[in-house]
C-alpha cells in the first residue's frame, strides 16, 4: 500500500510538470504569454 | 489449382493496372482542364486585345489582380426565383433545396464513411494472423458496404434532384456558380463515375479476391474508393466554402482566372477536415443503428452475438471519430472568425446563438448514450464487478461537465425574474455561459469518456505485467492531474485578456490527447499478455444497451442538420457572402422553432428512408446467414478476446 501511494505520489508530481510544461509551450509557440494573468 | 490461381493473379494484375490507369487519367484531365481554363484569359488577351486593355479585378480575399474572366453577379429580383405556387412554408423555395439538400447529404455522408470503415476493417483482416478473426472481420467488411450499395443509389437520385430544383428554383443563382466552377463540375461527375465503378467492383469482386495478391489488390480498390469519395466531397465543399468565404473574385463576383483560388477559400479545409471526421461519426452511428435493429430483431443466439459484435465495432469507430471532431469544430470556427468577425459573433454571440446550446444538449446526449453503452457492454464480461463502483464517479463528471456544457449566457425570462435576478445574466450559472467554462467542460467530458473506454478495455482482464502497479499510478496520475490541469486553465481563462483565453484552448485540447493516446497506450501495453478471465460473452448484453445505440444515430443525424443549418444561416440575406445578395421574397432567418421544426422533419424522413434502405438489403439477405460468431470475438482496439 505504502509502495502504491509512492507510485502515485511520484508519477503525480511529474505529470504535473509534464502538463504545466506543455501548457506553457503552446502558449509560447502562438506567441502568448501563459503568465498574463498572474503578474 | 495452380491454373486458377494464375488466372486470380493475372485478372489482379489487369484490374491493378486498369485502377492505376484510371486514377492517373483523372488528375491528368483535371489538370489540363484547369490549365486551360487559367490559360484562357492570357490567350483572349493576346488575340482580341493589347495586354494593356484587359480589365483587371482585385482578388476580395488574396488581395491580388488578375485579369476580369467571366460575368459578374448580377444583381436578383423575385422574378429570379421561380416557385410552385404552393401554400407556405413551401412557398418558399429555400425549404424545397433545403429538405433535397439535408437528404442528400444525410446519404452522401453515410455513403462516403463506410467505405473508410470497410477499408480498415478489411486492412484489420488482412493483417490479423488468427485465420479465424481475419474471416470474422473480412466478413464484417462485407457487411457494411453491402449495407451502402443501396444507400449510393439512393445518393445519386438526390444528387439529381438536388441539381434540377437548383436549376429551376434558383437559375440565375446557379448558373453564376456553374460559370464559376465548370471544370469543377465536370471533374465531379467524372470522380463520381470512377467511384461507382470502384464501388460496384470492390463490392461485386469481394468473393472472388479472396486469397493473397488478389486480396491485397481488392484493399487497394478500397483505399481508392476513398481517395475518390474524399476528393469529390473536397470539390462539392468548394462552393458551399466559396459562398461563405469567397475569393477568386472581384467585389462584382467577376471571375479573375484563377480557379485554385476559387477553391481554396479561407473556410474550405476546415470544412473539409470538419466533414471528413463528421462523416464518421455518421456513419458509425448508422452502422451502430442497423446492428442495434439487427441485434434486437435476431432470433438465434449466433445472430444476436454476431450483430452485438458488429454494433460495438461501429460505435468504437463513431466515438473514435467523435473524440476528435469538437477539435475541427474549433479550427473552423476560429477561422470563420478570422474570415469575418461578424460571422463568428452572429454564430456564438447573436442570431443563431441559442442553436448553439441546442447542440451542446445533443452532443452531450451523445457522451451519455456511449459512456452508458460502454458501461452496459461491460455486462458481457466476467471481472467486469471488480470496476462496478467507479462507474458513479465517471457519471458524475460526466454529468457535472454536461451541466456548464449547456448553461447558456443568458436566460430567456419574464421580466420579473429579470428585475430579481437583476440582469438577463445569472450571477452565479451565468458564469458557465462563457467560452472558458464551455472548453474545461467538453474537455472533461471527452476525458470521462476516455476513462470509460480505458474501464472497459480491462474489465475482463487479470493483469500480469510486473510494473502493473507503476503503469496503474502513471495512469491514474495522469488523469488526476489532466483534469485538474483542465479545470486551472479554464477558471484562470476568466482572469486574463480574450487573446490569451483563446490561445489556452490548445493546451486544454493537447491535454485531453495526452489522455487519450498515452493512457490508452499504457493501458494497451498493460493489458498484454494479461489472463482473460473469461471470454466477451457478445449477445450477452441488455436490451437497453441496443437503444443507446439508437440515440447515437439519432443524435448524430440531428446534430448534422443543425449545424448545417448554422453554418448555411450564417450568410444571413447573402448568396454569396458580400457579393451576391439574395433578393427572394423569403431573404430573412426563419425563428429558431420553425427552424428546429424543419430540421426534425429531415430527421424522421431520413430514418424513414434509411429503414427503407435496410429492408430492401433484408430482401436479397433471407436466405444468407451471418458467418458464425464464437464467443471468443475478437476485438478492435485492445479489447479482450
Amino acid at each position: 500500500m505504502g509502495k502504491t501511494i509512492a507510485l502515485f505520489a511520484i508519477c503525480l508530481v511529474a505529470w504535473f510538470f509534464y502538463f504545466q510544461t506543455i501548457d506553457w509551450f503552446l502558449m509560447k509557440i502562438q506567441g502568448l504569454d501563459y503568465f498574463a494573468g498572474l503578474r | 489449382m495452380a491454373t486458377l490461381m494464375k488466372r486470380r493473379k493475372l485478372s489482379a494484375v489487369w484490374m491493378l493496372g486498369a485502377f492505376l490507369a484510371l486514377t492517373l487519367t483523372l488528375p491528368i484531365m483535371s489538370v489540363s482542364a484547369l490549365a486551360d481554363e487559367a490559360a484562357q484569359p492570357a490567350t483572349l488577351a493576346a488575340t482580341a486585345a493589347p495586354a494593356e486593355n484587359v480589365p483587371m479585378g482585385k482578388d476580395v480575399y488574396y488581395k491580388t489582380m488578375g485579369p476580369i474572366s467571366g460575368p459578374g453577379w448580377t444583381e436578383t429580383t423575385a422574378k429570379d426565383y421561380p416557385t410552385y405556387n404552393l401554400p407556405f412554408p413551401f412557398s418558399e423555395n429555400r425549404l424545397l433545396i433545403w429538405i433535397v439538400a439535408q437528404q442528400h447529404l444525410y446519404f452522401g455522408s453515410f455513403v462516403l464513411a463506410v467505405p473508410i470503415f470497410c477499408m480498415v476493417i478489411e486492412l484489420i483482416g488482412l493483417l490479423t494472423r488468427d485465420k479465424v478473426a481475419a474471416k470474422k472481420f473480412d466478413h464484417l467488411a462485407y457487411t457494411f458496404v453491402k449495407i451502402s450499395l443501396t444507400a449510393y443509389s439512393v445518393t445519386a437520385i438526390l444528387g439529381g434532384l438536388l441539381l434540377f430544383s437548383f436549376i429551376t428554383m434558383y437559375p440565375t443563382f446557379f448558373a453564376y456558380l456553374a460559370g464559376l466552377f465548370k471544370p469543377v463540375m465536370h471533374i465531379y461527375a467524372l470522380l463520381f463515375l470512377a467511384e461507382s465503378g470502384t464501388l460496384y467492383i470492390y463490392y461485386y469482386a469481394w468473393d472472388k479476391m479472396t486469397e493473397g495478391f488478389a486480396k491485397w489488390m481488392h484493399a487497394t480498390m478500397g483505399v481508392l474508393l476513398n481517395v475518390f469519395g474524399t476528393v469529390l466531397m473536397m470539390l462539392a465543399n468548394s462552393w458551399l466554402a466559396f459562398m461563405m468565404s469567397p475569393a477568386g473574385v472581384d467585389e462584382k463576383g467577376h471571375y479573375l482566372g484563377n480557379i485554385g483560388r476559387l477553391i481554396h477559400t479561407a473556410l474550405w479545409n476546415p470544412i473539409n477536415v470538419h466533414r471528413i471526421i463528421g462523416n464518421m461519426v455518421f456513419g458509425g452511428g448508422v452502422v451502430g443503428a442497423f446492428a442495434a435493429y439487427k441485434f434486437l430483431s435476431a432470433k438465434t443466439d449466433e445472430d444476436k452475438a454476431y450483430y452485438d459484435w458488429m454494433g460495438y465495432i461501429a460505435a468504437f469507430m463513431a466515438v473514435a471519430a467523435l473524440i476528435p471532431l469538437p477539435f475541427a469544430g474549433y479550427w473552423l470556427m476560429r477561422e470563420v472568425y478570422g474570415f469575418r468577425q461578424q460571422m463568428g459573433i452572429t454564430l456564438m454571440g447573436g442570431l443563431l446563438a441559442w442553436l448553439f446550446i441546442i447542440q451542446a444538449v445533443l452532443i452531450g446526449a451523445l457522451f451519455f448514450a456511449a459512456d452508458y453503452y460502454l458501461f452496459a457492454g461491460m455486462d458481457r464480461m466476467k471481472g467486469a464487478e471488480r470496476y462496478a463502483k467507479s462507474i458513479k464517479y465517471v457519471l458524475f463528471l460526466t454529468t457535472a461537465a454536461f451541466l456548464v456544457w449547456l448553461t447558456p449566457h443568458t436566460l430567456i425570462i419574464t421580466p420579473q425574474e429579470l428585475k430579481a435576478m437583476g440582469g438577463q445574466q445569472h450571477p452565479v450559472v451565468g458564469n458557465f455561459g462563457v467560452m472558458s467554462a464551455k472548453n474545461g467542460a467538453v474537455n472533461t467530458m471527452i476525458m470521462t469518456t476516455i476513462i470509460a473506454f480505458i474501464i472497459y478495455q480491462r474489465a475482463n482482464k487479470q493483469i500480469t505485467v510486473k510494473w502493473a502497479p507503476l503503469g496503474n499510478a502513471a495512469i491514474a496520475a495522469m488523469f488526476t492531474i489532466a483534469l485538474l490541469n483542465n479545470w486551472w486553465v479554464a477558471i484562470y481563462g476568466y482572469y486574463i485578456p480574450a487573446n490569451v483565453r483563446v490561445g489556452l484552448s490548445v493546451p486544454q485540447v493537447v491535454g485531453t490527447l495526452t489522455c487519450l493516446f498515452i493512457g490508452c497506450g499504457i493501458n494497451i501495453a498493460m493489458i498484454r499478455g494479461a489472463k482473460d478471465m473469461g471470454p466477451i460473452l457478445w449477445g450477452k448484453i441488455s436490451v437497453r444497451s441496443q437503444y443507446a445505440l439508437f440515440v447515437l444515430a439519432v443524435s448524430f443525424t440531428w446534430l448534422m442538420g443543425l449545424m448545417g443549418y448554422i453554418r448555411s444561416s450564417v450568410r444571413l440575406f447573402w448568396h454569396v457572402m458580400e457579393i451576391g445578395r439574395d433578393n427572394s421574397p423569403w431573404a430573412f432567418t426563419h425563428t429558431i422553432g420553425f427552424a428546429a421544426n424543419v430540421m426534425t422533419f429531415n430527421v424522421v424522413l431520413y430514418w424513414v428512408l434509411t429503414l427503407f434502405v435496410f429492408w430492401l438489403g433484408e430482401i436479397g439477405a433471407k436466405a444468407v446467414k451471418p458467418a458464425h460468431v464464437p464467443a471468443g470475438q475478437p476485438a478492435i482496439a485492445g479489447g479482450s478476446k
